[in-house]
């Protein structure tokens, strides 16, 4: 009690207020802009919380990220863009609402039932996080290794595009962490003579280059600006949409269970839930045919299960440090920055902090309706903003943002080089998740890996030996077998099929 | 003859393999401390390994395909005029050259002029770009310098520092 009371005096205190109202105006406005991504919005304001205390830097992060996936929705539902990867599995119901008239309900479902999910996540989280903690602390580095595996294994699996290009995404990230002083021998590695790069590439110019840069210069090359939407004449936005959602209330709670459930495993994050949520909405839907005509339900139990999945994958984060998505990846650097470790002994060593952490998510959640609702009718107009007029700017704060943090120049190189990466890589569909959960992920499982070997004294067999182990490690293996056999698969198909296309054209 | 799609990934592919078949050579060149019986090259040993064998399967698949099915490419459409590069390449040399001007000239001296050359490239009129430069350096030395207190260079406006500081 004493650490709750502790707990909310870090939250209801005036720099933690004034960090969430910042990021929620920042986070609602970025998000509504077409083309800038919840991952960019975060990424661009984890310079800021270098200069803020633990709290207030957490708690900015996760308004950001609620409020810009939320925000995403506008110009999915106006325009047809998904303001995320996940938003694109609902973006058609959503528009198909506004062509017929309804941007309001559109806009209302996303915002009641993002909110709705955030808090069911956040309550998932609150009860699930300390359990497993405690369940955390049994564990070995051999549990380590296969959960981190485990993790990133369900990263290239989850992840857009061939699963070969998941892995080799995955294993660029891997690399990239192990630049620098080798924390066990104290050598060298991969500095090529150059002593800044000794302690290794510093997180946030990473995370800068990779998702603001890259984005950047893929605008540069392909300069295309959304043409903003005719007007469509709006009506209150809570105007018949109670009834509305009290009517498919199954599915928004049925949505948000579900991914809370999908993001609370190591890896997976919050991208696959409103896929998932969707079709099995669908499925058990009394009246499937209406879907993709712009039926709320569809729309109601995907935009649930999305923030829903946002809020509980800090579960894993948390309890294990091992990230589920490239925006919880974004949060383990802030935390190690702000010298909060996630692991176990995060709870027992500074509770106070966690819970503080457990508050934001419900009071992120909870002011995203009122913000939601006011910010509604700017947000509309931000969608007119030229994205020729923010691409500069914003480039230039990705560059002051990462020498503000280290307060070097060697920040700003390393920040261009990861957005040459970054874009390279998205140009050319490689999946950016698998590298930053790599590089956030390397050091743990170089670690849990090299003790494991030193314990095991080189037994492969050692690492199944402990039943949890034995357990993660035979899931694991199961998955790296379904991709081998997902992969082997697609081949002997595509090349079935380009027979079937030779054969046609020779005849 | 393999399509533009195929070459592409045949290219990424050798790349990494290439990078791949690197980072085995470093990692072997690094020297095993006494004691270890693993060094510090033997993990990225493996992920060397892993990426050269993903690179070869990488080329293999192009090869075998010939013309696997068209991916359309952000950004990189088939046939596209190369002329279109050279806005990034453009951002690329602004970046570059802001960052080693910087240190010497300042952040108040390069940042405008940076975002102003910016700002028309990405096809702003010259009087609204310098205008826009000239405000956002002024947004920007506000959060980071006075708010933040970041020590962004003055450079050879160093001795200027203390009228400057307190101007802004």
């Amino acid at each position: 009690m004493e650490v709750l009371g502790e707990a909310m005096g870090l939250v209801f205190s005036p720099d933690t207020l004034l960090a969430i109202l910042g990021a929620s105006a920042f986070g609602l406005l970025v998000g509504a802009i077409p083309g800038l991504t919840a991952s960019m919005a975060t990424a661009l304001l984890i310079p800021f919380t270098f200069f803020m205390d633990p709290v207030p830097a957490i708690a900015t992060m996760v308004t950001v990220t609620a409020m810009a996936i939320f925000a995403g929705d506008i110009p999915g539902a106006l325009l047809r863009i998904p303001g995320t990867p996940a938003s694109a599995a609902y973006v058609d119901e959503a528009y198909a609402l506004t062509r017929r008239g309804r941007p309001e309900l559109a806009l209302g479902t996303a915002l009641f039932c993002s909110a709705f999910g955030g808090l069911f996540g956040a309550i998932v989280l609150i009860v699930a996080a300390p359990t497993l903690a405690e369940l955390a602390f049994a564990f070995s580095s051999f549990e380590y290794f296969w959960l981190a595996c485990l993790g990133l294994t369900c990263t290239v699996l989850v992840s857009q595009g061939p699963a070969l290009k998941g892995l080799v995404s995955l294993m660029i990230g891997l690399i990239i962490a192990t630049v620098g002083l080798d924390p066990l021998t104290g050598q060298m590695r991969f500095t090529f003579g150059m002593p800044e790069l000794s302690g290794g590439f510093g997180i946030v110019p990473v995370l800068i280059g990779l998702f603001a840069v890259g984005e950047v210069l893929r605008f540069a090359l392909n300069p295309v600006e959304v043409k903003p939407p005719a007007r469509t004449p709006m009506r209150h936005i809570l105007k018949g949409l109670m009834p509305e959602l009290w009517r498919y209330r199954a599915s928004v709670l049925r949505g948000s269970a579900l991914g809370s459930g999908i993001g609370v495993l190591p890896g997976i994050g919050a991208d696959i839930s409103p896929y998932v949520s969707y079709a099995l909405a669908r499925r058990l839907s009394r009246t499937p045919e209406k879907f993709g005509t712009g039926h709320v339900e569809g729309l109601a139990s995907a935009t649930g299960a999305n923030n829903a999945s946002l809020s509980s994958a800090y579960v894993p984060t948390l309890v294990f440090g091992i990230p589920g998505d490239s925006l919880t990846a974004m949060i383990i650097g802030v935390l190690y920055m702000q010298g909060l470790d996630p692991g176990p002994t995060a709870f027992v060593q500074q509770p106070a902090a966690i819970y503080g952490i457990f508050i934001v998510f419900i009071l992120a959640n909870l002011l995203m309706i009122p913000f939601g609702l006011a910010a509604m009718g700017i947000l509309r107009r931000v969608l007119d903003v030229p994205r020729r007029v923010l691409m500069p700017i914003i480039l230039l704060f990705c560059m002051i943002g990462s020498f503000a943090v280290e307060n070097t120049m060697t920040a700003v190189y390393v920040t261009i080089g990861f957005g040459i990466l970054g874009f390279a890589l998205e140009s050319l569909r490689y999946p950016l998740a698998p590298v930053i959960l790599g590089i956030v992920l390397g050091p743990l499982v170089e670690d849990r890996f090299i003790t494991s070997m030193q314990f095991s004294r080189g037994d492969l067999l050692g690492f199944f030996e402990r039943p949890i182990a034995g357990v993660l490690g035979v899931v694991t293996l199961a998955l790296w077998a379904l991709m081998l056999w997902s992969m082997v698969r697609d081949a002997i198909r595509r090349r079935q099929k380009n027979g079937v296309l030779d054969q046609g054209v020779s005849s | 003859m393999m399509d533009r799609s195929a070459t592409r990934e045949g290219i990424a592919g050798i790349l990494t393999a290439l990078l791949g078949g690197g980072i085995v050579i470093e990692s072997w060149s690094i020297p095993t401390v006494f004691g270890f019986n693993y060094g510090p090259g033997f993990f990225p040993g493996l992920i060397g390994i892993g990426l050269l064998i993903a690179g070869i399967v990488q080329v293999a698949t192009a090869i075998v395909r010939g013309a696997p099915a068209p991916v359309p490419v952000a950004g990189v459409g088939e046939g596209q005029d190369t002329r279109r590069w050279r806005r990034p390449m453009l951002v690329l040399v602004i970046m570059l050259a802001l960052t080693m001007a910087m240190p010497h000239l300042g952040f108040h001296l390069t940042a405008p002029v940076a975002l102003g050359l910016l700002l028309v490239i990405f096809s702003l009129r010259w009087r609204t770009a310098i205008v826009m430069a000239v405000i956002m350096t002024m947004v920007m030395d506000a959060v980071f310098r006075a708010l933040l207190l970041v020590p962004l260079p003055w450079g050879v406006l160093t001795p200027w520092t203390g009228v400057l500081a307190w101007r802004f």
